[in-house]
């Protein structure tokens, strides 16, 4: 306890920010959440012209939106640590630390697979990869899947732990 | 398909960042930021409350990954057969869907059981 006394009091901008940073961090991942379907509608939907235009307007939106949330996300996760995780959720949650630590692996690993999406729809028109073969276009909308799957965790478990138990 | 190097990068990073990531930790392989003095050069704070690690992982991952994955497209963007691409994000989704189980395994071992 007196590691976390001492954290929350050399933490001083980490908790006076913790809660705005939550806001922000909550709407941008609802957000990307939106966006991420409207990838993955596009991107199924195949190689027809407009659906690859509109899969790439959307993953280009994606991806910054993406690392606005990452960010925010690590910004406030020293304040949980110190003032949620520590002092209170390991002792009588446990079982949603782990889910939380499930929500930031499945975070990183959505990250880079919403950057391949992007880059795929970013390159596809100039190299004129989308070509209509069904094997890759699939491939690339199983990955935007799993994109999207990583992100509506996130904001499951996420809004689960706000309503649980939120910054302060 | 006409760059299929460019179009390799798409998949080839993706596919070695999950890998690395999931397979981090049990490869033994080092994370800077757990060093205490370099921690404390980094960022000023008391050791032991903040799990540091996690970012020092994500980030040799991603330069291993990029580096690596440079590497790679361009050796088979080389190869004479193309038919390699169509598969590539298949193969990266493989590698995701195999890191999810594996982070998570290590999470529900670790907090659940």
């Amino acid at each position: 306890m007196s590691t976390i006394a001492t954290s929350t009091s050399v933490m001083t901008w980490e908790l006076t920010w913790a809660r705005p940073l939550l806001l922000i961090h909550a709407a941008l991942g609802f957000g990307l959440l939106a966006i991420c379907v409207h990838v993955l509608w596009f991107a199924w939907r195949g190689t027809g012209k407009n659906a690859a235009w509109r899969a790439r307007r959307y993953a280009a939106i994606a991806w910054p939106m993406y690392i606005a949330a990452f960010v925010t996300g690590a910004l406030i996760y020293p304040a949980y640590m110190v003032t949620v995780r520590k002092p209170w959720l390991e002792a009588n949650r446990p079982a949603m630390v782990g889910w939380f630590e499930i929500k930031e692996h499945w975070a990183a690993l959505g990250l880079v697979l919403a950057w391949g999406v992007w880059r795929y729809f970013r390159k596809s028109e100039k190299d004129d990869v989308l070509t209509p073969d069904r094997t890759f276009s699939r491939g690339v909308a199983f990955l935007a899947l799993l994109a999207t799957i990583c992100v509506l965790i996130n904001v499951v478990f996420g809004a689960w732990i706000v309503m649980v138990r939120s910054v302060s | 398909m006409t760059k299929p190097f460019r179009t390799a990068l798409s998949w080839t990073i993706p596919t070695l960042f999950v890998l690395f990531y999931a397979l981090w930790m049990k490869l033994h392989l080092p994370q800077p930021y757990y060093a205490p003095e370099l921690r404390q050069i980094l960022w000023d704070r008391p050791t032991g409350i903040i799990t540091q690690g996690w970012y020092g992982r994500v980030l040799m991952v991603a330069i291993t990954s990029i580096v690596l994955g440079t590497v790679v497209a361009w050796g088979i963007s080389r190869l004479k057969n193309a038919a390699w691409v169509r598969f590539g994000p298949w193969l990266a989704a493989a590698a995701a869907l195999l890191a999810m189980i594996v982070s998570a395994a290590h999470e529900i071992g670790r907090w659940m059981l």
